[in-house]
């Protein structure tokens, strides 16, 4: 509601409160100036619609100054309630005994004057109630009961036109049990209190027993009061008249099925409120579900939720990685305590009925009740433990521990998902990863292989899901007639891997430029080692084999680094043997014991003559019983094709690998680079 | 992946059973680092004889560790390797680097000589 209406509202009850005083003055001057008078027989008419229009203007002031109210307020309107009828009751009171004080007071006009004030306070105090009361009701939200109420304020309504008939009929008695049965019905559910707290139910109680007892103090009080012989008619009947009868009930009978309402509910508590908050936090855990799957989030909420529904003292959630036991959450335990209850817990007899362990007295003090409950996924494996402690022994009942269980199910299911979520999102940051590394990789090998005569060269490149650090280059000499070829492989794999492929690279590129003096493969490696293992980590280390195809000499010159031993095929001899000769492998020794163990070496070739490059991730393919590809099959796949071209020698071989590993991953990718002497 | 730890005197005998891939080098790091990182003078037999396969993770691990402990004038002896494995240090090179025997005795007469000179 904006300001400037309600300013409007309220200069509107301002009026409609003026007309009443007014009304009521009124009333009070026409009863003066008939007792003045000495006749008895007063015209009763004015009086009547006097009280008709000061009681209906009342009745409408107060029905819309309580509907603005909050419905949510019950309790402070039933303050509101209470002290204005404290005070309704103390000034009836203090008006009523007055003249005890002054003695001369007590005339025939001061008598009548209390008359007056009371039915003035009673008529107010019973209109605010009934719409006190209606703030109430709306909380039922039904709809039949809500025109029920509708009916009820009409029928309250009408019942003020009985003002003008002054005879007790059948009509009225009817109309009063009609009445009574409506408020009856209304009273009879007074559903708000369902929707206090245990601490509102606790005040409410009070207030409702203290207006309780007003409204009746209020009614027997004005009720016993002696009635003035003189007053008109009406103004004797006004306080038996059916509003007031049935006002009365109405309120009386609401506050009093509230008043044993709240007193059963409360005695009823525990098991209720309990209920009502397992429900509304299983709710609220729920919603985290939608806003928060930050797991650390979970974990406390979880805790501070199971504390709070079996009010231990002490807890604490485990969550088991791996082999690992993780304290993720804790209240009020250290890790030594936790250890020893952990203990006791593991020895305690498992009911396969109940899906929680329950010791119901430790026999430690401090710690005497211990409740552990799974945390399970979906699959029913276990991912962690809450644990509660209470210092009572045997403090948790069975009902608590079926709600920590249902807390559990539920973090469970929100858990996965946290898990899932947290997952993928890893599993993305990896995959860019592996395809920034791949475009690297794929960049870093040559895109046109030279084909020098009478080299036929091929080269084949296959990549596994984890992206290895296989890199392999052709640099063909023109004027010298030489082609550099070198393969190497970087340990460790993904971005590190390609981050020391790009060094190798560099250095080869610069090593190999044309222009440069031509260096033997030895000195090569060597320069390698050098530069290399300068900027490399400590665990990482790089395999090479640099070769040096003189083409003028018919010779190849070779260095091994921990590489791969090249497999050569002699056509004179029908061989195939392994040229295992070679050094250390580069970063796993700086300077000399890297120089001493280096080695030239060199075959001098034929027409005819093979020479195959190939990774450790050939011949470590392993099948799906686990066995490796192996030396002996490599070899025995050449020897069956050394008539085929490079092409054709490479697809035998890769077909056999292939074969051997049938469905099994490959967890290292591999290179093959097949050269064939064609003359 | 397995690792057994073993202390006999001053000897720390730690032995991996199975495969030491990329993710199982991890648990080798920790456990050779341990006895690197305790010991005045680390004097370890790393005994092969139930590996069955060695990643290049795996090698890294101990080429990691091996001039730590030799800094501290201790040792690194591989003892009982299979053939598998052994080819793969050879192919490395790195028998040239470390002593290989073929037993745990071995390795312990071996250690001993490096004790005697500390």
């Amino acid at each position: 509601m904006n300001k400037s209406v309600r300013m409007q509202k309220n200069g509107f009850s301002y009026i409609i409160l003026t007309i009443v005083i007014v009304l009521w003055g009124i009333m009070f001057g026409m009863l003066a100036q008939d007792m003045r008078s000495t006749t008895i027989n007063y015209e009763q008419f004015p009086y009547r619609v006097l009280l008709f229009f000061s009681l209906n203007t009342l009745y409408y002031y107060i029905g819309q100054f309580i509907v603005t109210a909050k419905r949510s307020e019950t309790t402070r309107q039933l303050h509101r309630f209470l002290v204005l009828g404290v005070l309704l009751l103390i000034l009836h009171l203090a008006v009523q005994n007055i003249h005890k004080l002054i003695p001369g007071l007590r005339s025939p006009f001061y008598i009548a004057f209390v008359y007056l004030f009371n039915v003035g306070i009673l008529s107010l105090f019973l209109i605010y109630g009934n719409f006190t009361i209606r703030a109430f009701l709306l909380k039922n939200k039904n709809a039949r009961y809500d025109s029920v109420w509708k009916f009820f304020i009409l029928w309250l309504f009408l019942s003020m036109f009985f003002i003008f008939v002054p005879e007790w009929t059948w009509i009225q008695k009817v109309y009063l049990g009609v009445g009574i049965m409506i408020a009856t019905y209304l009273a009879s559910t007074p559903k708000w209190i369902a929707y206090l707290t245990k601490e509102e139910k606790f005040s409410s109680i009070f207030y409702v027993l203290g207006v309780l007892s007003t409204v009746v103090l209020l009614w027997l009080s004005i009720r016993l009061y002696t009635i003035p012989r003189y007053l008109p008619d009406i103004l004797k009947e006004a306080q038996y008249s059916i509003f007031f009868t049935l006002s009365f009930y109405f309120i009386s009978a609401y506050l009093f099925v509230s008043f044993a309402a709240l007193l059963i509910n409360l005695l009823l508590a525990s098991v209720a409120e309990r209920r009502y908050n397992f429900w509304s936090n299983m709710q609220e855990f729920s919603h985290l579900l939608q806003q928060d799957l930050n797991v650390r989030s979970i974990y406390d909420k979880l805790l501070k939720l199971s504390l709070e529904a079996t009010q231990a003292k002490i807890g604490w959630i485990e969550m088991y990685k791996g082999t690992d036991v993780i304290i993720e959450a804790t209240h009020n335990i250290d890790a030594a305590t936790i250890k020893q209850i952990k203990g006791l817990v593991e020895h305690q007899f498992i009911s396969l009925l109940k899906p929680y362990r329950y010791i119901e007295n430790t026999g430690i003090k401090g710690l005497r009740t211990v409740l552990s409950v799974y945390i399970t996924l979906h699959d029913k494996k276990k991912i962690g433990t809450i644990y509660l402690i209470s210092p009572i022994a045997d403090d948790f009942e069975e009902e608590d521990r079926n709600t920590v269980v249902m807390f559990a199910k539920q973090a469970g299911i929100i858990l996965e998902t946290a898990f899932l979520l947290q997952e993928s999102v890893e599993n993305q940051k990896y995959q860019e990863e592996i395809s920034i590394t791949k475009k690297v990789h794929q960049r870093l090998l040559p895109k046109n292989i030279p084909q020098p005569y009478p080299l036929r060269i091929s080269a084949y490149q296959r990549y596994a899901d984890l992206i290895g650090g296989d890199l392999y280059a052709f640099y063909y000499n023109e004027k010298e007639n030489i082609l550099n070829f070198c393969v190497g492989d970087v340990s460790g794999k993904g971005a590190s891997a390609a981050f020391y492929m790009v060094e190798l690279k560099g250095i080869y590129e610069t090593l190999c430029y044309p222009e440069n003096p031509l260096i033997l493969p030895d000195k090569m490696v060597e320069i390698s080692n050098n530069l290399l293992t300068r900027a490399m980590e400590g665990h990482v280390f790089i395999t090479l084999l640099y070769a040096q195809f003189r083409l003028n000499e018919d010779t190849l010159y070779f260095t091994r680094a921990g590489h791969t031993p090249p497999l050569y095929y002699s056509a004179k001899s029908q061989e195939a043997t392994y040229l295992s000769e070679g050094g250390l492998a580069i970063g796993l020794v700086k300077g000399t014991v890297f120089n001493q163990n280096n080695v030239l070496s060199y075959v001098k070739y034929d027409s005819g003559d093979i020479f195959i490059f190939y990774s450790d991730g050939l011949t470590e393919a392993q099948s799906t019983e686990g066995e490796c590809y192996g030396l002996e099959r490599l070899r025995k796949v050449l020897l069956d094709n050394v008539q085929k071209d490079v092409y054709q020698i490479e697809y035998a071989i890769l077909q056999d690998v292939y074969k051997f590993k049938e469905n099994t991953t490959l967890s290292d990718d591999f290179t093959l680079q097949v050269i064939k002497v064609q003359k | 992946m397995n690792i057994k730890t073993l202390i006999e005197g001053n000897y720390v005998i730690i032995k991996p059973i199975g495969e030491v891939d990329a993710f199982s080098a991890i648990a080798l790091d920790n456990a050779v680092g341990d006895v690197v990182k305790n010991y005045e003078q680390p004097l370890i037999i790393l005994d092969g004889s139930e590996l069955t396969y060695i990643s290049s993770a795996g090698i890294g691990v101990f080429i990691t560790y091996l001039e730590p402990i030799r800094k501290k004038k201790g040792d690194l002896i591989f003892s009982g390797m299979r053939k598998e494995v052994l080819y793969v240090f050879s192919i490395l090179g790195l028998d040239k680097l470390v002593v290989i025997v073929e037993n745990v005795s071995q390795a312990k007469e071996r250690l001993s000589h490096v004790k005697e000179s500390f």
